[in-house]
């Protein structure tokens, strides 16, 4: 018989929630834009990870498979972060 | 005389060719979505005309269709687990709430864009503050419009995709095809809902809040 994960999916998803609401109260709150782009994309990061390790069951799979999806991620994180520095300072090419 | 046998272990565990497949796909097609994402970005820092978060786009009504798209991701990981369980009944139901959530979003997204498309001078009085002359906001509404059609349509093709490869599992599920024991298909598909639900979450973040 398998392993009833009801609770675990129950909570992830009241976590999801609450993090966006809290995302969406960032969103809103009048700090300096660097910080608020900051703290936005750290919230949808973690938000990312709940749904690709509990819903995508990335969790039970083997770290090979956990490496190769993992790859591309830190380049687009780092080329997002410096575009959202550039943004900040209003630096033009 | 005396045999050995080699037995190596599969690097990829238990997840099936069907499975292993999926993942690669939605690794590539993460990237075509963090490439246009980031085109975004690039037009955003090349443009005096992009209005802030909250200004032009409703925050209140996507962050609404959001919450939709989260419950629809549980409603599918539960259609998963209600299958391993054997309860075919709430196998099916799950998966059917999941396509009505599919079907809610695209259609709040459709609202939108009608909105958006038809234009009215409210809109048009906030999309003067940042520089258009028009009244509604088209794909051809400079690098705003364009960054903003071109990623949400991409989502929302996706989420329909999603919809149609649903209905496609509901009516092998009506017909008996998946058991606790045969639950692959099903799985594979959830990557996929679970996917479109990822990548809401950046495009959310991205487009409509930052």
């Amino acid at each position: 018989m398998a392993i009833d994960h009801r609770l675990l999916y129950l909570k992830t998803t009241v976590a999801l929630a609450v993090l966006t609401l809290i995302e969406i109260g960032v969103s809103y709150w009048n700090l300096p834009r660097f910080h608020q782009i900051g703290l936005l994309l750290t919230f949808a990061i973690i938000k990312m990870a709940f749904v690709a390790y509990v819903f995508m069951h990335l969790y039970y799979e083997t770290r090979l498979l956990r490496r190769i999806l993992f790859i591309p991620i830190p380049l687009l994180v780092y080329f997002l972060l410096g575009l959202a520095y550039d943004a900040t300072f209003e630096w033009t090419f | 005389m005396s045999h050995t046998i080699n037995i190596k272990r599969d690097p990829f565990g238990h997840a099936s060719t069907g499975k292993l497949a999926m993942w690669l796909f939605l690794a590539m097609d993460a990237l075509t979505f963090g490439v246009i994402l980031a085109g975004g970005i690039y037009y955003r820092l090349r443009t005096d005309q992009w209005p802030d978060a909250g200004q032009v786009l409703n925050i209140p009504l996507t962050s609404f269709n959001t919450f939709l798209l989260i419950m629809t991701s549980f409603t599918m990981v539960m259609a998963l687990n209600e299958l391993k369980m054997d309860n075919q009944k709430k196998f099916k139901t799950f998966i059917l709430i999941t396509i009505v959530g599919g079907i809610s979003f695209l259609g709040i997204q459709v609202y939108e864009y009608y909105h958006f498309i038809k234009g009215g001078p409210e809109l048009g009085k906030a999309l003067n503050d940042y520089g258009f002359s028009e009244a509604s906001l088209l794909w051809t509404s400079g690098s705003f419009g364009s960054t903003f059609y071109a990623t949400t349509a991409f989502h929302g093709l996706h989420v329909f995709t999603g919809v149609v490869y649903l209905s496609v599992i509901l009516y092998q599920a009506n017909k008996g095809i998946y058991t606790s024991k045969n639950y692959d298909r099903v799985e594979i598909a959830g990557l996929f809902w679970h996917f479109v639900d990822l990548v809401w979450i950046l495009v959310f973040t991205i487009i409509y809040l930052i």
